[in-house]
């Protein structure tokens, strides 16, 4: 994995630095809170209802076992002893006084961590594959692509001050694990068979108020160019987004107004103009960020244990749902689900921060990765030590063997935590991951995503989800609307709306029906999504209207 | 134009070098809510704004919130959604599990 | 209005400059002042970035005269400003008490280093790196010679 040289060390100290000055200017009033806002969000200090909230960087998913020890003793030491690993692969922590924040950072510089950027109107974390460097279906690694605009977008001079947010994700697959047509921008690595190499450019993906499913707006740019081009992007969308008015301020909203065709005028047209020469990069960057992604020495293991441990049917459903073949045989990368059955989705203790570290460390070669899912993966785990791994990941309530399934469930942290929700989400994941808790009924449902978001910003994806909920208030009540058949995948689509929404105690039960609904209709091999897809809203829009009565088996 | 927070109401800010919700007792901010000044007239709550900004200017708070209440068991309650949350934070269980003994400890 | 130019000098106020706003189209202003000694641009906000993308426009459209920045802007922008192409700022007496010259020269000095260029009298880390490696190539070429 990426590791920082003199340049990036010296640079995180010298920003650290900055942002110490910047507190005790605010603390001293020299910088008023308009001014220092900006500033401080750049610097991934929220304030919430309750407290400031910490959102540290995780570039593209990535860490180190020695990572992981440090957000774990950040967790115990400036915190209340937990976590919440985020949908855009950071972790962020719930409790931090904005005085301690120096300190912090000054701490996580030592393991090349930071959190610029993390928050505010520029560019954010750019997130990735998490199976990336692992996965068979893989065409290029995305990562060495996404630590170079990451160390492109970091403090860029011209935007830092952009209309609003700006979100990027990058692909290698033949599946996108990155959702990337509901990012700002996303990228495509693609093979051409002339060309080689190169990155199909989508844009104006997002969710929230005004959902959008990105358009492709460059077919085929290369290594190269790659920053001159997004630089000709930003430009555009840093002089002509809309700034008055927040909810029309993303790039999703430029793209739609200006015009698809317009709008790739635009930037072909800055792009031809600019001088790029800053940002090109040659060969030798190239290589020199691709060095660092190459795989560990993964060593041939045999299978034995692996087999034997097969007996035990808990191990089996483990290494079902929660591990996919590594590209060298004999290894799994390992999902560490977040989701135990009533727990909050994404949260880890400090505890289990730290034990994760020393299994990562033992199993993994010290690697470890976040998913946007909320749940950890573990790389290059032999699988002949899957048998070990499970068990103690079991003594620490970190053996749930439920990813995919109905019980890993995407939240936000909702109105439990955020000054920007309408509604709890936390509570409503918890109880639904109760009425599915038992694994065969889950395995019976097969492949299903829920996505909980506790307002309209929909952190959460909901609109993307297999079954979305948006928690609203409706005459100072939490309220719940209920969507069905998103897609996060490259065939993107957005959730159709069931009903009016529903009141919190009526969300599990309304579920449950939805789903004996699909149980019944479904044809062989069928998940959730190719029902819907199949029968379309109607089937189960009658479900939904069945409120207390159970259905009869024969409708 | 703001809508008028209707009486009777509490103030509530966050303490700008740690970040907790406090409220305005009349003569201190005070993390008790029970300790709370209640405004009973709309003079009162522009009062109530005045000593906000005076105490933003003197960057103690940042970020205050008038929160109509209501009495419900003799305890202050919000008669609005997400104050209501602001003034009982999280409704879940979080953290580290609780030694055996010993109650948890919220803010 | 105190001004400050990007060596770290308060400037004396002449008369006033043509000014233009932060969403001009170059077009527009390279007909009007591609020659001009000197351009104002508005900054109506501090955190309206529009200024930014327009100083780096017009540098990449070849004007040469100076460029100051007007607004209620911070002395942390003040690095920025100059990387996108500005040579002064323009700020209020009001801000010049409250953030004196001081915060802006340190504000200024504080972040050295940097991943871009942008006109900026320093280089990028990318170009470092360039340099670097080319150096060890040059001592590794020395030594193999004969």
């Amino acid at each position: 994995m990426y590791r920082y040289d003199e340049f990036d060390a010296a640079f995180v100290a010298s920003r650290n630095a900055q942002f110490a000055n910047q507190v005790a200017r605010r603390l001293d009033g020299s910088l008023s809170e308009d001014e220092f806002r900006p500033i401080r969000l750049r610097n991934g200090v929220y304030l919430q209802l309750h407290a400031y909230m910490l959102r540290i960087a995780i570039p593209y998913g990535t860490l180190s076992a020695k990572q992981m020890r440090v957000l774990a003793q950040i967790g115990a030491k400036f915190d209340k002893g937990y976590g919440h690993f985020t949908t855009r692969q950071n972790i962020q922590f719930n409790w931090i006084k904005l005085i301690d924040v120096p300190q912090i950072l000054a701490e996580l510089a030592e393991v090349s961590m930071h959190c610029i950027q993390t928050s505010g109107n520029c560019i954010r974390n750019v997130t990735a594959d998490h199976f990336a460097g692992i996965a068979k279906d893989e065409i290029a690694d995305p990562r060495p692509i996404a630590e170079l605009i990451r160390q492109w977008s970091t403090e860029h001079p011209e935007f830092l001050y952009l209309p609003r947010k700006f979100k990027i994700a990058v692909t290698g697959a033949s599946a996108d694990r990155a959702v990337i047509r509901a990012h700002d921008i996303g990228i495509q690595i693609i093979d051409d068979v002339k060309r080689g190499i190169g990155f199909r450019i989508y844009a104006g993906g997002g969710l929230g108020r005004t959902p959008v499913i990105g358009k492709i707006i460059k077919e085929f740019v290369t290594h190269e160019k790659l920053l001159g081009y997004l630089e000709a992007v930003l430009r555009v969308y840093n002089s002509e987004g809309r700034r008055d008015n927040k909810y029309k301020a993303r790039i999703k909203i430029l793209v739609n107004e200006t015009g698809l065709e317009e709008f790739i005028k635009q930037v072909e047209a800055e792009y031809a103009i600019s001088d790029t020469s800053s940002v090109d990069v040659d060969a030798d960057e190239i290589a020199r960020i691709n060095a660092y992604f190459a795989l560990p020495k993964l060593l041939g293991r045999s299978e034995t244990k692996y087999d034997a441990a097969l007996n035990d049917s808990a191990f089996a459903d483990f290494a079902k749902y929660n591990t996919i073949l590594h590209k060298i045989d004999g290894y799994v990368a390992t999902t560490i689900s977040l989701k135990p059955i009533g727990g909050i989705p994404g949260d880890a203790t400090s505890t289990q921060m730290l034990a994760i570290a020393d299994l990562a460390d033992k199993y993994s070669s010290g690697e470890i990765r976040i998913t946007h899912h909320q749940n950890i993966v573990f790389p290059h785990v032999p699988k002949d030590d899957l048998p070990d791994l499970w068990a103690a990941l079991g003594a620490l309530g970190l053996a749930t063997a439920n990813i995919g399934l109905i019980s890993d469930i995407i939240a936000c942290p909702g109105l439990d935590y955020c000054a920007l929700a309408t509604a709890r989400s936390i509570p409503i994941a918890q109880e639904i991951s109760k009425r599915f808790a038992d694994l065969e009924k889950q395995a019976e449902i097969g492949n299903i995503s829920i996505n909980i978001s506790g307002c309209i910003n929909a952190c959460a994806h909901h609109h993307i989800g297999n079954i979305g909920i948006l928690g609203l208030e409706k005459s100072g009540r939490e309220n719940y609307q209920i969507t069905i058949g998103g897609d996060a995948t490259l065939d993107m689509a957005l959730g159709e709306r069931l009903g009016p929404g529903i009141d919190a105690e009526d969300v599990p039960d309304t579920i449950e029906r939805i789903i004996n609904r699909y149980l019944h209709l479904r044809e062989e091999g069928e998940e959730f999504i190719d029902t819907y897809r199949r029968l379309g809203i109607e089937h189960f829009r009658v479900a939904f209207a069945n409120q207390g009565q159970i259905l009869s088996e024969d409708l | 134009m703001k809508n008028k927070i209707p009486a009777p109401a509490i103030l509530s800010a966050h303490d700008l070098r740690e970040g907790y919700v406090a409220y305005w007792t009349g003569k201190i901010w005070s993390r008790d809510i029970n300790q709370a000044k209640i405004a009973h007239a709309d003079d009162e709550i522009v009062e109530m704004e005045t000593v906000a900004a005076s105490f933003i200017a003197q960057n103690i708070i940042v970020d205050f919130a008038i929160i109509p209440i209501a009495h419900i068991a003799y305890k202050i309650t919000s008669k609005t959604l997400r104050e209501s949350f602001l003034i009982s934070g999280p409704t879940i269980e979080y953290g580290e599990p609780s030694i055996e003994g010993v109650e948890n400890v919220s803010i | 209005m105190p001004i400050i130019d990007k060596e770290g000098n308060f400037l004396a106020v002449v008369g006033n400059i043509e000014t233009i706003s932060n969403s001009a189209a170059i077009s527009d202003v390279m007909a009007q002042f591609a020659n001009a000694e000197i351009l104002g641009i508005i900054f109506p906000v501090h955190h309206d970035g529009r200024g930014y993308s327009l100083a780096k426009k017009l540098r990449c459209a070849g004007f040469n005269g100076k460029l100051r920045a007007i607004g209620p802007l911070i002395p942390d922008q003040f690095s920025d400003l100059i990387a996108c192409g500005f040579d002064e700022i323009e700020i209020s007496d009001e801000q010049s008490l409250r953030q004196p010259l001081a915060q802006w020269l340190a504000a200024k000095e504080i972040s050295q280093h940097s991943f871009q260029n942008n006109n900026s009298s320093k280089i990028s880390i990318f170009q470092s790196r360039r340099q670097k490696i080319a150096a060890n190539r040059q001592l590794t070429s020395v030594r193999e010679l004969p």
